[in-house]
């Protein structure tokens, strides 16, 4: 699987918010999408998966444009997992769960659904609220609950948008750990909008460093997270120090500008 | 023991096993109600001023089917042509009306969506009105139904049009149809200024519902419009789960949310449109069938949908009895009954109910 991201330019109003951002995911890892607030991480999350559509520039999947496939044979390719979930009627895990077999589901589920479902709910950790109400969980346990939706999907993309904001320090890591093992495992290029330079920094095969509605430096953790950059896209002086051959960013201060 | 669950060549696993376990309870829960209907029609037909005993009832029923055995001709005619039309009208409005109730909540991801949340009561009310009050039909001859059905079904394309403009997004969509609902009732009051008393009672009465217009004529027409919508709707189960967790997460599950709703929409229209036009505002059903149901066996709607028809039919019929009998030969409003029983009914389950429901 293949996706290029194609010239994206979207405008909310008069407002521009991307312009003509472009890139290319051609190996399944764990490509991390970064950059201050109102930069437009979900604009283009969202334009890249049509919940949005841009202005102008083109997904490609696979060579297929996505415009041209009905949300049925995208949702297919590309699972999503959004930041927050409202609550909603009461719906069990495990039902909850299901509904990312729909896209390949057929009328009532199959075995091969429920085995899928139970294989992402022990991944996730979620076993022991697997029959309990979705709306009795925690706000992390929403987070883990869509991802397992998003994986139970089966996509070969997967974009998530924020999905550690709501987890402690430990589930961040093991969410990290797992969307990076399993992106090689299952060979599927994840994309994620994250906020923390910290964790980007420890667990992205790839890092988007966006700026100004576009992108500002593309390339490994090593290569965009740099002191330079930081201080050039967030405004803050920050010293980048080298932990187990990753870069470890360390908070300094704002600039005045 | 638990050896012999590993040799088995695949043993399901405890989330399999717990999950069509529960899929059976809900199973039980609508054959309960199932049998209860059944029950409660038969009786049901044996309560009036003529005593007509149960057997006697199913004795007639089966002739009537089927033609065989014999049976006295007075009680046929009462039961056939009296209390039965009356009964089949309570169990499909019931069921039509709580379909459509579970159906919308759903899609509009909204507690207190009911079938008439798009004006569709009022609309029909103000098609009511207009042709008691001032003769105007828009089908000559036709009466009360036709226009009732028309105005009915007016929000519904209003959404529809105004949907080519804006995105149809619940909230617009109820906004619209609370706003048209202003404005048919307004109109509808105005109508009952002029009225005469005798045209105010016969909007009136209308306007609270009642089974006694239901016949063998006009049953067919419900039964079918009710079967086909609800057969739709259900088959549509899935994608209305889908779309209660919100349009974000729907549309990334392949669902067309904007589509589907509308095309709900319709078909929701349709039903509770036939419904209303030949029973009058029937209030409550829609709304609380649906709630009481997702008590007793969750918000899955490929379970829900089934469960509140068969508890509407129940609901409708057991207040329609009432309504026949509390003070009888005097036949109340259906409606009355329903709001009156169902309210205080509603909130005892509120208070009982030990989960969090929405």
């Amino acid at each position: 699987m293949l996706m290029n991201v194609e010239e994206i330019s979207f405008n909310y109003g008069t407002t521009e918010i991307l312009r003509n951002v472009k890139f290319d995911l051609n190996e399944p890892n764990l490509t991390c999408i970064i950059g201050p607030n109102g930069v437009g991480k979900t604009t283009l999350a969202r334009c890249v998966n049509r919940l949005l559509r841009p202005k102008c520039g083109k997904v490609m999947l696979s060579g297929v444009d996505t415009k041209d496939m009905t949300l049925r044979e995208l949702a297919i390719h590309m699972g999503y997992v959004p930041n927050v979930s409202g609550d909603t009627f009461p719906m069990s895990v495990v039902d909850t769960v299901l509904m990312g077999r729909h896209p390949r589901g057929g009328w009532t589920p199959s075995d091969r659904d429920l085995q899928i479902v139970e294989d992402t709910i022990k991944i996730m950790g979620l076993e022991e609220y697997a029959m309990r109400d979705f709306n009795e969980l925690s706000a992390g346990q929403h987070q883990k609950v869509m991802i397992a939706r998003g994986l139970a999907q089966e996509p070969e993309v997967l974009i998530l948008d924020e999905p550690t904001s709501n987890l402690d320090v430990r589930h961040q890591i093991e969410v990290m750990e797992l969307l990076r093992e399993l992106s090689r495992e299952k060979k599927i290029l994840v994309l994620m909008v994250c906020h923390d330079l910290n964790i980007t920094a420890r667990y992205a095969d790839r890092i988007i460093m966006m700026s100004d509605g576009g992108v500002f430096s593309d390339g490994t953790a090593k290569e965009v997270m740099t002191e330079e950059n930081i201080m050039k896209v967030y405004g803050v002086r920050t010293k980048v120090i080298e932990v187990e051959g990753r870069p470890h960013v360390i908070l300094l201060s704002t600039v005045i500008k | 023991m638990e050896s012999e669950v590993e040799t088995e060549v695949k043993p399901k696993t405890a989330l399999q096993v717990n999950y069509r376990k529960s899929i059976v309870k809900k199973l039980l829960f609508i054959t309960f109600c199932l049998v209860v209907v059944i029950i409660v029609a038969g009786y049901s037909a044996t309560i009036g001023s003529y005593y007509i005993s149960v057997e006697d009832v199913y004795g007639i029923i089966w002739h009537r089917i089927t033609g065989m055995g014999s049976v006295d001709p007075t009680a046929y005619y009462i039961v056939t042509e009296l209390r039965l039309p009356r009964i089949a009208g309570a169990i499909v409005c019931g069921f039509g009306l709580a379909v459509c109730g579970a159906a919308m909540q759903s899609m509009m991801k909204n507690p207190l969506a009911d079938p008439y949340t798009m004006g569709i009561s009022s609309g029909a009310g103000l098609g009511a009105a207009l042709a008691i009050i001032l003769g105007f039909e828009l089908w000559a001859g036709a009466g009360i139904v036709v226009n009732a059905f028309i105005f009915a079904i007016i929000p519904a394309m209003v959404i529809l049009v105004m949907s080519q403009v804006r995105r149809a997004t619940p909230t617009m969509m109820i906004l619209c149809g609370i706003s048209l609902m202003y404005v048919f009732g307004a109109i509808t009051s105005l109508l009952m200024l002029i009225a005469t008393p005798d045209d105010l009672s016969a909007v009136y009465t209308w306007s609270v519902g009642t089974m006694s217009k239901v016949s063998w004529d006009n049953l067919p027409i419900m039964v079918a419009v009710v079967t086909a919508g609800s057969l739709y709707l259900q088959y549509l189960a899935n994608q209305l789960n889908i779309m209660s967790i919100g349009d974000e997460s729907a549309k990334c599950l392949g669902v067309n949310v904007e589509r589907k709703r509308l095309v709900c929409l319709m078909v929701i229209t349709l039903v509770a449109a036939s419904i209303v036009s030949f029973t009058g505002i029937i209030g409550f059903v829609g709304l609380v069938c649906p709630h009481i149901v997702r008590m007793a066996i969750g918000s899955d709607n490929k379970f829900l949908i089934p469960g509140s028809a068969i508890f509407g039919s129940t609901m409708l019929i057991v207040a329609d009895m009432i309504a026949r009998t509390i003070v009888a030969p005097t036949i109340l409003p259906v409606g009355v009954i329903t709001a009156c029983i169902g309210g205080p009914l509603f909130m005892y389950l509120i208070l009982k109910s030990k989960k969090e429901v929405w």
